[in-house]
C-alpha cells in the first residue's frame, strides 16, 4: 500500500523531475527560461507524433528531447548569442511552444500512439508489484538524472556551469567562453524539459491534447527555487511537488472535505518561503549572474 | 526630421516588415494565401461596427494588464502578476455581488468595482511588499501568485461558490443584471465602461510621470539606487506603493471581463490576457501611451484569431504563434534599451 503510493508519487513527479532538472541547470549557468511550458508542450506533441508515425516509442521519446533542443536552441540564440532579455524571451518560447504544438497537435488529438506499457509483474512478492507500476520512462529519467548530477558534480564542465552562474567574468578571464558554456546548458534545459515532456505524453497520459502539460512546465520553475538551485535536491523538491498531487487525488478519491485545488497551491506556497528565507539568511542560494538578470535597467 | 523617420523605419517598420514576413512562411507553410488571410484577419480586426467591439473588448483587458507590467517597469520591477491580480480582483468584486444580489446598480456597481480594485490592490501589495522588506524575487514571486490565485478561484467554484446544478465546469451563480457595467454604443460600437477607466488610468499616470516628481523619483530608483537613498526617497515604500497600484488595473480588468463576457465568475476567464498585457507593454516600451496603441493592435490580433477558426479553418492557436513571432522578432530587430539619464 505504502510502495504503491511511493511509485504513484513517483510516477506523477517524472515530468516535472525532468524539466525541473533541465532548468537547474539553465538556471546554474544564470540564463534563467521561462518558457518551460512550451518547450514541455513541443517535446510531448514531438514525441507523440514521431511515436505515432514511426510505431516506435523509443523513437518519439528520444525525439521529445530533440523537440525540446530546437526550440531551446531559438531562445539561446536570442538570449546568448544576441543577449536580448531573459524573461521576454522565455515568455516567447512559451507562446512559440504552446502555439506549434497546438496548431500542428490538432491531427493527433485523439489518436492512438504507441506508449510505454507498465513492466510484468515479476515473482519477488509485493516489491515485485512495486516495479510493476512502472515502465521503461521512469528508469531512463532516474538514469538521466544521476548522469546529470554526476555530470554537474563532478565533471569539469559541471564546475565551468556553476562557475559561470556565480561569476561570468571570471570564467572569461580564465580563458573559458561564457557565451559557449550558457549555450550548452541552455541546450540541456532544452532536451532534459523536451524529455519530461515526452514523459508525459507517452508514459503518463499516453495521449495529446492542446496545453496538456497544464501548469507542470510553470511549477517546475518554482520548484527549482524549492530546490535551491541544487541539481541534488530536485529530487526531494519534485516528490513534494508529486506527493501533494497524490495526496489531492486520494481524498478526492476517497471522500474527505479538503478541496485538491486548496492542496494545489502547497508547492507554489512553499516556494515563496524558500526564497523568502533564503533571500534574508546569510547563505544567500540564487545565483549571482541570475540575479543581474532581474536587476537588467534594459527591461 | 530625417533621423525621426529613420527612427520610426528602425524602430517599428523594420519589426513590422518582420512579423509579416514569418507569418506570410508560416501560412504558406500550412497551406494557406497569405494576402487573402492577411485581408481577411485584418477585417476581423477592425473592419465593421461589430469586430472593431470585440477589439476593443480584447483591448482594454490587455492594456489593463498591460499597465501593470509598464508602471512596475518604470521602477525596473518586472510584474508578470497580472493573471493573479485579474483572478483577485474578479473574486473580490464577485464577493460583493454574491453578497447583495440585489443591490440596485448604483449602489452595486460602485461597490463591486471598488472591492476588486482593493483586492487587485492587495495581491500586488503582497508582491511588493515582499520585495520591498523581504528580499523576494518580484518575478517569481508574481508569477506563482497567478497559480495560487488560480487554484484558489478553483476551490471557490468548486466549492463554496459553486451554482448547484452547473455540472462539469462549476461556475458561480450568474450575476444578476445589476451587475453588469454599463455599456455605451458609438456608431453601432460597443464602448463599456472600462474602456473609459483604462482611459482615465492612462492619462492619470501620463500626467504622474510627466509632469509631477513621479517620474523623476522613478528614474531615479530605475538607474540611480545610491542617487535615491542621497534625495532620501524611500526606496522600499516606492516599490510597496507601485506594485500595489499595479495590481488595480488588472483587477478591474477581471470583474469586467467576469461580468461582461462570461456573466459569471468561472476558471480560465483570464486566460491569455496576461501574456498579452506583457507582449503589449514590452513592444511600447513601457511608454503609457503608446501602451494604448498595441494593446488595440493585439486586441485585434485576439479577435482575429477567433475568426479565424471559422473562415479559413486554422485553429485559434494560429493567433498564439503570430503573438510569439511578433516578440521574437521585436527583440531580436528594435535595438535594445540602453541605459540613459
Amino acid at each position: 500500500m505504502i510502495l504503491d503510493t511511493v511509485a504513484t508519487v513517483f510516477i506523477v513527479s517524472t515530468p516535472a523531475l525532468l524539466a525541473t532538472l533541465g532548468e537547474t541547470v539553465g538556471e546554474r549557468a544564470g540564463v534563467i527560461n521561462l518558457g518551460l511550458e512550451g518547450q514541455m508542450l513541443l517535446g510531448a506533441v514531438g514525441s507523440y507524433y514521431v511515436s505515432f508515425s514511426t510505431n516506435s516509442v523509443w523513437l518519439g521519446f528520444f525525439a521529445g528531447g530533440l523537440f525540446g533542443v530546437a526550440i531551446a536552441t531559438i531562445f539561446a540564440l536570442m538570449v546568448v548569442t544576441a543577449g536580448r532579455n531573459q524573461i521576454t524571451s522565455g515568455l516567447a518560447i512559451y507562446l512559440l511552444g504552446y502555439g506549434v504544438s497546438a496548431f500542428y497537435g490538432r491531427t493527433l488529438v485523439g489518436q492512438k500512439a504507441p506508449t510505454f506499457s507498465d513492466f510484468q509483474p515479476l515473482g519477488w512478492g509485493g516489491f515485485g508489484i512495486f516495479l510493476s507500476h512502472f515502465n521503461s520512462a521512469h528508469v531512463i529519467a532516474l538514469i538521466v538524472f544521476a548522469i546529470v548530477l554526476y555530470a554537474f558534480y563532478r565533471t569539469r564542465l559541471g564546475t565551468l556551469v556553476k562557475a559561470v552562474g556565480a561569476s561570468a567574468d571570471s570564467v572569461f578571464v580564465a580563458g573559458y567562453s561564457v557565451r559557449a558554456i550558457r549555450f550548452g546548458a541552455v541546450l540541456v534545459n532544452g532536451f532534459l524539459s523536451g524529455l519530461g515532456g515526452a514523459a508525459l505524453a507517452l508514459a503518463y497520459s499516453g495521449s495529446w491534447s492542446e496545453g496538456m502539460t497544464h501548469g507542470i512546465g510553470w511549477i517546475s520553475v518554482a520548484l527549482v527555487v524549492v530546490a535551491t538551485w541544487e541539481p541534488l535536491y530536485v529530487l526531494p523538491a519534485v516528490l513534494l511537488y508529486g506527493s501533494a498531487q497524490v495526496l489531492a487525488m486520494t481524498l478526492q478519491v476517497s471522500g474527505v472535505d479538503v478541496s485538491p485545488y486548496l492542496l494545489d497551491m502547497i508547492p507554489y506556497v512553499v516556494a515563496l518561503a524558500v526564497m523568502a528565507f533564503f533571500a534574508n539568511s546569510k547563505r544567500d542560494v540564487m545565483p549571482r549572474e541570475l540575479k543581474n538578470v532581474f536587476s537588467e535597467v534594459g527591461f | 526630421m530625417r533621423h525621426r523617420l529613420q527612427y520610426l523605419l528602425r524602430e517599428v517598420g523594420a519589426p513590422a516588415l518582420g512579423v509579416l514576413v514569418l507569418a506570410a512562411i508560416f501560412f504558406l507553410m500550412n497551406g494557406a494565401h497569405p494576402g487573402s488571410l492577411f485581408a481577411q484577419m485584418f477585417s476581423d480586426a477592425f473592419g465593421g461596427a461589430f469586430s472593431l467591439s470585440q477589439t476593443l473588448l480584447n483591448a482594454v483587458t490587455i492594456l489593463l494588464c498591460g499597465l501593470a507590467v509598464s508602471l512596475p517597469a518604470r521602477l525596473g520591477l518586472i510584474n508578470v502578476g497580472a493573471e493573479g491580480e485579474m483572478i483577485a480582483g474578479a473574486i473580490a468584486g464577485t464577493a460583493i455581488i454574491l453578497w447583495m444580489p440585489s443591490a440596485p446598480f448604483l449602489l452595486l456597481m460602485p461597490l463591486m468595482t471598488l472591492a476588486a480594485m482593493a483586492g487587485g490592490a492587495i495581491w500586488g501589495a503582497i508582491i511588493g511588499a515582499g520585495r520591498a522588506y523581504f528580499n523576494v524575487n518580484e518575478t517569481i514571486a508574481s508569477l506563482m501568485l497567478n497559480f495560487v490565485a488560480a487554484d484558489f478561484l478553483e476551490y471557490l467554484i468548486n466549492g463554496p461558490w459553486e451554482a448547484p446544478g452547473s455540472g462539469n465546469w462549476p461556475t458561480s451563480d450568474p450575476y444578476p443584471p445589476n451587475a453588469m457595467p454599463p455599456v455605451f454604443t458609438f456608431a453601432k460600437v460597443q464602448v463599456n465602461a472600462s474602456v473609459v477607466l483604462a482611459l482615465i488610468a492612462v492619462a492619470g499616470l501620463f500626467f504622474w510621470f510627466t509632469y509631477t516628481r513621479g517620474g523623476l523619483i522613478a528614474r531615479f530608483l530605475l538607474h540611480n539606487a545610491r542617487l535615491a537613498r542621497f534625495a532620501q526617497i524611500p526606496a522600499q515604500r516606492w516599490t510597496l506603493i507601485v506594485m500595489g497600484l499595479a495590481g488595480i488595473f488588472p483587477a478591474l480588468a477581471g470583474i469586467y471581463q467576469s461580468t461582461l463576457v462570461e456573466g459569471r465568475l468561472q476558471a480560465g476567464f483570464y486566460e491569455g490576457y496576461m501574456m498579452g498585457g506583457f507582449v503589449a507593454a514590452w513592444i511600447a516600451r513601457n511608454d503609457f501611451v503608446a501602451l494604448v496603441a498595441t494593446s488595440l493592435l493585439l486586441g485585434g490580433l485576439f479577435s482575429a484569431a477567433d475568426a479565424l477558426q471559422l473562415d479559413a479553418n486554422l485553429p485559434a492557436s494560429t493567433g498564439i504563434v503570430i503573438e510569439a513571432l511578433i516578440i521574437v522578432v521585436v527583440l531580436l530587430l528594435r535595438t535594445p534599451k540602453r541605459i540613459s539619464a
